[in-house]
């Protein structure tokens, strides 16, 4: 503090000029939203070095980018003229989509098809045109329904829904294929039902989802933390400059993101609702210690010095703890976690400093309130229950909480990983029903690429290579989630069929060979170079999954890559793979990984923070346990409930941590002050009135703003809204309850304090 | 007034029309022949540069239908595992192809069907609307127009638009065309799909006369597809022109028994 004090004396020595200055960077970091960018795409949230990011890197350099859209075309039957002419209509649009691969559109009517006739073979698409008699509509189902390819991949076996593939190019702009998309389902929707879907389209609702719940509920939050700002002061001054602060904090914030060159994620989204509750906490804490102190002092400048005397130590210490903990974040792998790690932890510096010279400027030029601090009779009559509960309770109070430490535990081991993005959205989401109508009756919207190396160059057409290839395929299509597969071997096993009648036996190397030519004649290079590689040594096999599930993914990922050696030899494995799936088993197993590291290493920063600060390892001790066991209880809840660890409630740690660490430092530092003036029992109720007072008002606004996003419809907003409501009422009610119960127990051994 | 106008608009354009009549004229017969043998190897090079290449030996034959029909012989030669396979095409006037096609490893040869003009050639971006144009310019189906000449790849060119007649089913709603002023063969091509976006562009190049036959050939020709970004590369060697060529190669007899 004494490092800082000539800077912040400043500000109610020279107000004006502190808050021209703060204007000016006002302006400056303003022009920093300008150059902000959004990141829609989950390409390189994944290390470089990463294994399953270096396999589906690997994978995307031989078989090209994979990210594909959906269209599903549901009528009574689609062998209609009407409905036929839709997927003929609605392959050529998609042609012209922007990012769209026009040759890499897989439709009934763009692919190549080879069947056996009378006559001979005939090639070409299934629906190039429309059929032109009875006998040709009904020879066209046969064929469909004759083609292990298609059926149930692309038709459905009612004949009621087919499906429509584009693959986007790679760097593509999901907004941009999202809108074009969605207008064509508008347009084509009638009296048959259009469904849109597939990883980009998805991807994309979440990123609208959370937005555009974020644009609805973060101003009405802001009011209602607002609202609680004025039920807590009574007087506009204590609403107003908490604005301006929460408003300045979040525009130098987001400047800095600009400048700095860092993208708003589907994780910094999150931004202004967190900003909104560390600055509102500290200027909540300025504004109650300037209140209380307003009858001591006769001047503006004089009354801001005080409040700043006596609270600026802890808010510049909770400041440094938050941002320390949210520098935790580092620790994690995933790109958009690490750059909120640095975007916080700047966010938190920011909003500290601005509470230290904005509030003391304006209060310098403002004359000291003439009534004396509102004290809510309620509230205080509350905190002064929850005391002497826990005071004179103290045995039944600890057994309590060690069974519910114990109940966490327990329930935490049961926490889902992973972001299942199907269940982000509302039942009647059309991007979720879309998605569970082709789970249900086609072979599924999640992919897993797995590519098998048969090591040497056109090995894929040695008939051993493509025995093992062809029983690792059964195998596949074994697993209940495993809807279709698709590779090489189905080419060869069609064209075998048609060729030679003989379905079941398995061709030779000669064969196989012929056969491939033969496919290469008849379909596009975007079909032939999604299952071959150039020099044909390795194959591609596309796995259809019916579930979202990421946990299923991984379980089905560790199968395979242990039983793949029962199938190839050792030059074939081990597999690589790739495919949309691939990246949320990455994240799932990076999160986790993550997670335990993040909350070990921001518990120990917090700790030596803290050591610093106290210079007692009991006090250090004891400032992380009301956060400890708040995060206990918040993810055995979510194990409980079954809200799953993903990329965005990985976030809660370092809002449970850095709000947490506030309560727990204002409440210590109240109390060893008090202690310096009276004994123990007089000091714990003292502060737990007085301290206790501004952490309920905190905690209240933050519980009012937060809960207005659990209205969301959108399910992360909606666990994150209610989940950090819930968080912020167990910190509060950890830190008034068991500071109280053990500074009791514990005051012998406690020694006098001691600030650095 | 009207009538001297009118007049004076025919005659002259009238020479336009006419050039552009007779250079079309004199390319057809540039590019026509009794019969062709020779070896070509093409490379289809993906939008995200992989490669397959595959050569094949070709020998062109005409039918007794017309002088521009032909029956069209195409045996792979490398790679060595699909060395054999064939395919036949028989052109009939007015008429649908007949095409079969031979595989080695089935000993035995299937008829299929016959492609759409817009169905790709062998897998390549040149389709077989362009492979009937190659072999014979259809001068009924399309109004040529002079534009004028340029320079392509050094040498002089015709530029001539070629928009399709009434009624004609293309996938091509125009093409401009550049054809050599010296040998009257091709040298480029620009297609245009059917609302006017280009869609493919066509490149001749190492155009040399074969042997003493007086009929010139590109020796390299390049398909580039704009719209997905996919090429064909063809190089063509061993041209032999009108030195006879074994009526009874045309079969699926001697496909299946050689």
């Amino acid at each position: 503090m004494h490092f800082f004090n000539p800077l912040l004396r400043l500000s109610y020595t020279r107000p004006k000029t502190t808050l021209l200055a703060l204007l000016a960077i006002t302006l400056l970091m303003a022009g920093g939203l300008k150059q902000l960018e959004t990141r829609n795409s989950f390409d390189g949230e994944l290390p470089a070095v990463d294994p399953i990011n270096q396999g589906i890197e690997a994978a995307k350099a031989v078989f090209g980018e994979r990210s594909v859209v959906l269209i599903g075309l549901e009528a009574e039957s689609i062998y209609t003229p009407e409905a036929a002419q839709k997927i003929i209509d609605l392959s050529n649009a998609l042609a012209e989509v922007p990012h769209v691969m026009p040759d890499e559109i897989v439709s009934l009517s763009t692919l190549s098809n080879v069947s056996q006739r009378p006559w001979g073979l005939e090639t070409g698409g299934f629906l190039d045109e429309l059929p032109a008699d009875e006998a040709a509509w009904q020879q066209l189902q046969a064929d469909v329904a004759g083609n292990g390819m298609v059926l149930e991949r692309l038709v459905s076996k009612d004949e009621s829904l087919t499906v429509i593939a584009a693959a986007l190019e790679d760097g593509f702009n999901g907004g941009t294929v999202y809108d074009a998309v969605s207008e064509l389902a508008a347009h084509y929707a009638g009296p048959e039902r259009i469904h849109i879907t597939g990883a980009p389209i998805l991807v994309e609702d979440v990123q609208r989802g959370i937005s555009g719940d974020s644009r609805r509920f973060i101003p009405i939050a802001i009011v209602l933390i607002f609202i609680g700002f004025y039920i807590s002061f009574r007087r506009l001054a204590g609403v107003l400059l908490p604005v301006g602060m929460v408003i300045m904090s979040i525009v130098w914030t987001m400047g800095f993101m600009g400048y700095a060159g860092l993208p708003v994620t589907v994780v910094s989204n999150a931004l202004p609702v967190i900003m909104v509750a560390v600055a509102s906490s500290y200027a909540i804490h300025f504004m109650n210690a300037y209140y209380r102190l307003a009858d001591q002092h006769k001047t503006g400048p004089a009354l801001a010095e005080a409040t700043l005397q006596k609270i600026g130590l802890p808010i510049l210490i909770t400041g440094l703890t938050s941002a320390l903990g949210s520098a935790s974040l580092l620790i994690f792998k995933i790109t958009s976690l690490r750059e909120f790690g640095i975007i916080g932890a700047a966010g938190f510096l920011l909003a500290t400093f601005i509470c230290l010279t904005f509030l003391p400027a304006v209060c310098a030029l403002l004359k000291p309130p003439a009534r004396k601090a509102y004290q809510s009779a309620g509230l205080q009559g509350f905190l002064r229950a929850l005391t002497q509960m826990a005071q004179n309770h103290r045995r039944a109070i600890t057994a309590a909480y060690l069974l519910l430490i114990a109940a966490a535990v327990f329930f935490i081991g049961k926490v889902k990983i992973g972001d299942d993005y199907l269940r982000f959205f509302p039942k009647s989401h059309p991007g979720r029903v879309a998605a569970e109508t082709f789970n249900e009756r086609l072979s599924g919207v999640r992919t897993m690429d797995i590519v098998v190396d048969a090591e040497a160059y056109g090995g894929i057409k040695d008939e051993t290579f493509f025995r093992s290839l062809n029983d690792f395929q059964d195998y596949l299509l074994g697993y209940e989630e495993v809807g279709h597969t698709y590779s090489y071997r189905d080419v060869v096993q069609h064209l075998s069929a048609n060729l030679n009648g003989a379905a079941d036996a398995l061709p030779g190397s000669a064969e196989i060979a012929q056969y491939l030519m033969l496919h290469e004649m008849s379909a596009t290079p975007g079909e032939v170079f999604a299952l071959r590689s150039e020099d044909d040594n390795q194959a591609r096999i596309q796995v259809f999954l019916k579930s979202s599930d990421p946990e299923v993914h991984q379980a089905l990922y560790e199968d395979i890559q242990r039983d793949a050696a029962r199938f190839f030899p050792e030059g074939n494995t081990p597999l690589t793979f790739g495919g949309d799936v691939m990246h949320r088993i990455a994240l799932g197993t990076y999160i986790v990984e993550g997670k335990v590291q993040n909350i070990i290493l921001a518990l120990l920063i917090v700790f030596l923070s803290c050591l610093i600060i106290f210079r007692s390892l009991p006090k250090s001790l004891m400032a992380l346990l009301p956060i400890t066991v708040s995060l206990l209880m918040v993810f055995g809840l979510m194990g409980v409930i079954g809200i799953r660890l993903g990329i965005s409630t990985a976030l809660l740690t370092a809002m449970i941590v850095g709000i947490g660490v506030d309560f727990a430092v204002h409440y210590l530092v109240g109390y060893f002050r008090d202690r310096e003036e009276m004994g123990a029992d007089e000091a714990i109720t003292h502060n737990s009135l007085h301290t206790g007072q501004a952490i309920a008002y905190d905690a209240a606004s933050n519980i009012a703003g937060f809960s207005v996003l659990s209205f969301s419809g959108f399910l992360p907003v909606q666990h994150f809204g209610w989940l950090l409501a819930l968080s912020m009422l167990l910190i509060f009610l950890n830190t008034m309850v068991l500071y109280p119960l053990m500074l009791t127990q514990k005051e012998p051994q406690m020694a006098a304090p001691e600030f650095a | 007034m009207i009538l001297a106008f009118t007049l004076i608009w025919t005659v002259l354009t009238a020479p336009a029309f006419n050039d552009a009549a007779s250079v079309m004229e004199k390319h057809r017969q540039a590019t026509s022949v009794q019969d062709l043998s020779g070896q070509l190897t093409y490379t289809n090079i993906s939008k995200s540069g992989r490669k397959q290449t595959r050569t094949l030996q070709q020998h062109i034959l005409r039918t007794g239908e017309g002088a521009y029909t032909y029956n069209l012989l195409l045996e792979f030669i490398s790679p060595q595992d699909v060395a054999g396979t064939s395919t036949l095409t028989v052109q009939h006037e007015g008429k649908d192809d007949e095409q079969w096609l031979y595989l080695p490893a089935l000993r035995m040869s299937k008829r299929i069907s016959p492609s759409k003009k817009s169905d790709r050639f062998m897998g390549t971006e040149i389709t077989y609307e362009d492979l009937s144009g190659y072999l014979s310019e259809p001068l009924d189906d399309y109004e040529y127009t002079l534009l004028g000449e340029e320079t392509v790849n050094g040498r002089p060119a015709h530029k001539i638009e070629a928009i399709p007649k009434q009624g004609l089913r293309t996938q091509y709603g125009k093409r401009q065309l550049w054809i050599d002023k010296a040998t009257h063969l091709m040298a480029q091509t620009r297609f245009f799909d059917q609302k006017g976006e280009l869609l493919k562009t066509y490149e001749a190049t190492e155009i040399r006369p074969i042997g003493t036959s007086g009929h010139y050939r590109a020796h390299r020709i390049k398909m580039e597809n704009i719209q997905t970004g996919n090429t064909t590369v063809v190089q063509y060697s061993g041209f032999a022109i009108n030195e006879g060529v074994d009526a009874a190669m045309f079969s699926t007899t001697w496909m299946e028994t050689r």
